[in-house]
């Protein structure tokens, strides 16, 4: 027993020092927490999927881009911080919220469920159905559609019901990309979708259609940070501000979307 | 598009792809090398306290073989990760090697503890009658004898890990089915052609790695 | 040399050493006799705290050994064993089972090691086996690697279990050559055996065992021709008579 038990000690040493230099080089890789090495600029880590076109994915060399990623690094540099976006199934972003990252740039609706557990930014873009026309139409409101007009909708969406307030001539298909094609053929007069979801595919599928009017129903999609830390609230959003009145907001609009989402 | 296109375009993805691929494979040897060195540590640690003869070491050895067996791997590395983020703030790599680690520790106990004592008590006796110490006949007699026995089911084990280390992407791993995921999302036309290039990656290596194991188990087998 | 004061050993509810006392001196062979389950073994093994009675005490060079206490380790040196199935070190050669302990317990260096363990392995008459694989010997010259191994470490004592019993019959008596070869260089050795004619042949002592108590203690004279026990004689009647229709069959 007496040997078993020096075995056991000596396992245990083993143990302790494979946990030592897992942690050991935890403090290598984490971010310099010593106070005096203040000229190191802050990190600030942000979590989004990577799995959402156009907002985070990988692009052919496996970089992280897209709408939200970048929003993030501008946001970090109006802060004077340094941008590390981090790649996060979206099931699991709450749970590395405020320990993994500071914040959650993710296209997170802001709902009243979500309220209860973090805090939301001023909202980073908006979205929700809008009404899209051929742009040589002459078609510039929602007013401007008659009883008349034909309208494409995606089969057994919420934005059927949108479309039969306004007329009987619904054309329906099986996906958005299907109704915007037939929009920009001419075989429809409009199509009801995602703000988004419709600038994003008249750019990939060059069509010559505009979104008309504002949006029918609005999400708002905010930042999600860690409850109780008002000056990070604060922080976030004066910088959401400035990254609007200086134009970088709508240059990465352009570049992703097509178009301004920020809904102001 | 025909048979022959069609191979000719998944041929296409494949060579483009290689490099992300190449470099993911990488990751996924790393994390799974990381894990089974780890894992045969926690291994033979907990092995020990469960062929030992005092009653708290067994139910030690036993409530974490249990617990780890009883539960999904993926729930200890979003456990490693997230849960323990507050006071073990370790990088995405090390949490999921180490979960691995935990996970396959448990298995690789029950691995050496079936090893060790497959082996005849005569030959503990016959080293502790010569002056050793039990120390020194575990080192020098009994694993080395049960580590031989160990070698196919640990082969096995390694292959699991390999596989499972996939479950490493939830936790923003870039490695082999994290690739063919993110390729997948950019272009869902092409996923079942990425997550069969991923496929086809882990299937090279579990054959290559078979192929080793049964050299090493047929070198060793040369002075039985 | 060794002395077994009042030792009681049970496993659960089964005794199976009832106050055993015995003495071993310097120089002195002594064979243990019994039945099958009589605890032969288990004094053996008791000796050298393979396992561990419940009462009584074991002196070993007049000095009392206390179980846990002291070191096993460093007694268990002094006290060779041999055991019935020779439990040889199966992943070692021959020349690895006998260098392991002296290099890995005593420290001896390798080269002479192995030159001391040239000489035993002669002296077993199996220096030519050296490279060879446990796998690769015949039961008798596994036993008598084994007894090469055992010797070393330079025991004062040699403990054998039943050293032949597991051996083909005419295999046998390579092993006892040199058992007795070990005798005549004045070896202090314990032998658990069946072999009435070389516990006669060597033995200063034969020690009858019964249900754990020892029976009777004779010289082996006595013992054989005119035991003084009951028990001692039907014992011995039912061996030899057995030994004899062996021997029938053999030749027939
Ligand atoms: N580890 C053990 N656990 C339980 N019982 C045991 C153990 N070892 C021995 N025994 C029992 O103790 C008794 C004595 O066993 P022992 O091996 O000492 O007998 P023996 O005289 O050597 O017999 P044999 O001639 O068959 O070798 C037997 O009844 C046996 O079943
Ligand atoms: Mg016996």
């Amino acid at each position: 027993m007496i040997f078993q038990k020096k075995w056991m000690v000596l396992l245990l040493a083993l143990l302790m020092g494979v946990v030592l230099v897992v942690t050991g080089c935890a403090d290598d890789a984490a971010p310099p927490a010593d106070p005096g090495a203040a000229e190191e600029p802050e990190v600030f880590r942000y979590a989004m999927s990577g799995a959402y076109q156009p907002f985070s994915y990988f692009d052919e060399n496996d970089n992280l881009v897209g709408f939200d990623v970048e929003i993030g690094a501008a946001l970090a540099e109006a802060m004077g911080m340094e941008a590390e976006p981090v790649p996060t199934p979206w099931q699991a972003l709450p749970m590395g919220l405020g320990t993994r990252y500071e914040a959650i740039i993710g296209s997170m609706t802001i709902t009243e469920e979500r309220l209860q557990k973090f805090d939301f930014s001023d909202p980073y873009y908006r979205s929700g159905p809008k009404v899209f026309v051929q742009a040589d139409s002459g078609i510039t409101s929602v007013e401007d559609l008659t009883a008349d007009s034909t309208i494409a909708v995606l089969m057994e969406s919420v934005y059927e019901d949108l479309a039969a307030e306004i007329t009987d001539n619904l054309k329906f298909y099986e996906s958005d990309m299907l109704a915007l094609r037939e929009l920009g053929s001419g075989r429809a007069d409009a199509v009801i979708t995602d703000q988004i979801v419709g600038l994003t595919n008249a750019r990939e599928l060059d069509l010559d259609i505009i979104a008309v009017g504002d949006i029918l129903i609005v999400e708002e999609i905010g930042i999600a940070i860690p409850k109780g830390n008002p000056e990070l609230l604060a922080r976030i959003n004066r910088a959401l501000a400035d990254i609007k009145a200086d134009g970088t907001y709508l240059a990465i609009c352009g570049k992703y979307v097509g178009g301004d989402i920020s809904g102001d | 598009m025909g048979i022959v296109e069609y191979f000719i375009y998944f041929y296409g993805l494949l060579v483009n792809s290689g490099p992300i691929f190449t470099q993911a494979t990488i990751l996924t040897l790393r994390l799974t090398a990381t894990a089974l060195l780890l894992g045969i540590v926690i291994g033979l640690f907990f092995a020990m306290l469960k062929i030992s003869k005092n009653r708290v070491f067994n139910c030690i050895a036993d409530a974490y073989i249990t617990i780890i067996r009883g539960t999904p791997l993926i729930v200890q590395i979003f456990w490693i990760y997230f849960g323990l983020a507050p006071i073990l703030d370790i990088p995405a790599f090390w949490a999921a090697s180490l979960a691995l680690a935990v996970h396959n520790g448990a298995y690789i106990a029950e691995i050496f503890r079936g090893g060790i004592q497959s082996i005849n008590r005569g030959q503990m006796e016959a080293a502790l009658s010569l002056g050793m110490t039990y120390l020194l006949a575990m080192r020098r007699i009994i694993l080395p004898q049960a580590f031989k026995r160990c070698i196919p089911p640990l082969g096995n084990q390694f292959i699991i890990g390999l596989k499972d280390s996939s479950l490493a992407a939830f936790v923003t791993m870039p490695e082999l089915f994290m690739i063919a995921m993110r390729r997948a999302n950019r272009w869902p036309g092409d996923a079942l052609e990425y997550y069969t290039i991923a496929g086809l990656y882990y299937l090279a290596l579990v054959v290559v790695f078979t192929f080793l194991v049964k050299k090493l188990e047929s070198r060793l087998d040369v002075d039985k | 040399m060794i002395e077994v004061r009042r030792l009681n050993k049970s496993f659960g509810d089964l005794q199976v050493l009832k106050d055993v006392d015995l003495k071993v001196e310097k120089g002195e062979v002594v064979c243990l006799i019994g039945a099958s389950g009589s605890g032969k073994s288990t004094l053996l093994r008791c000796i050298n705290f393979l396992e561990q009675g419940q009462s009584g005490e074991i002196w070993i060079e007049g000095r009392l050994v206390e179980g846990k206490k002291d070191n096993l380790a460093k007694i268990r040196q002094e006290v060779g064993m041999v055991f019935q199935l020779f439990n040889l070190f199966p992943h070692k050669t021959v020349l690895g089972n006998v260098i392991e302990a002296p290099v890995m317990v005593k420290k001896v260096p390798v080269k002479q090691a192995t030159e001391e363990a040239v000489t035993l392995l002669e002296k077993v008459g199996l220096a030519d086996k050296a490279g060879s694989y446990p796998s690769q010997l015949s039961g008798g010259q596994k036993q008598r690697v084994a007894i090469a191994r055992a010797l070393a470490m330079h025991p004062k004592v040699m403990l054998f279990d039943e050293p032949t019993s597991a051996l083909d019959p005419e295999l046998v008596g390579e092993v006892l050559t040199v058992i007795k070869q070990l005798a005549r260089e004045g070896m202090t050795m314990i032998v658990v055996t069946h072999e009435m004619a070389f516990a006669r042949e060597v033995a200063e002592w034969v020690v009858y065992m019964d249900e754990g108590r020892i029976v009777e203690i004779s010289k082996p004279a006595q013992m054989f021709d005119e035991p003084r026990e009951a028990r001692t004689r039907e014992f011995l009647s039912r061996v030899l008579q057995k030994t004899d229709q062996n021997s029938e069959t053999r030749s027939a």
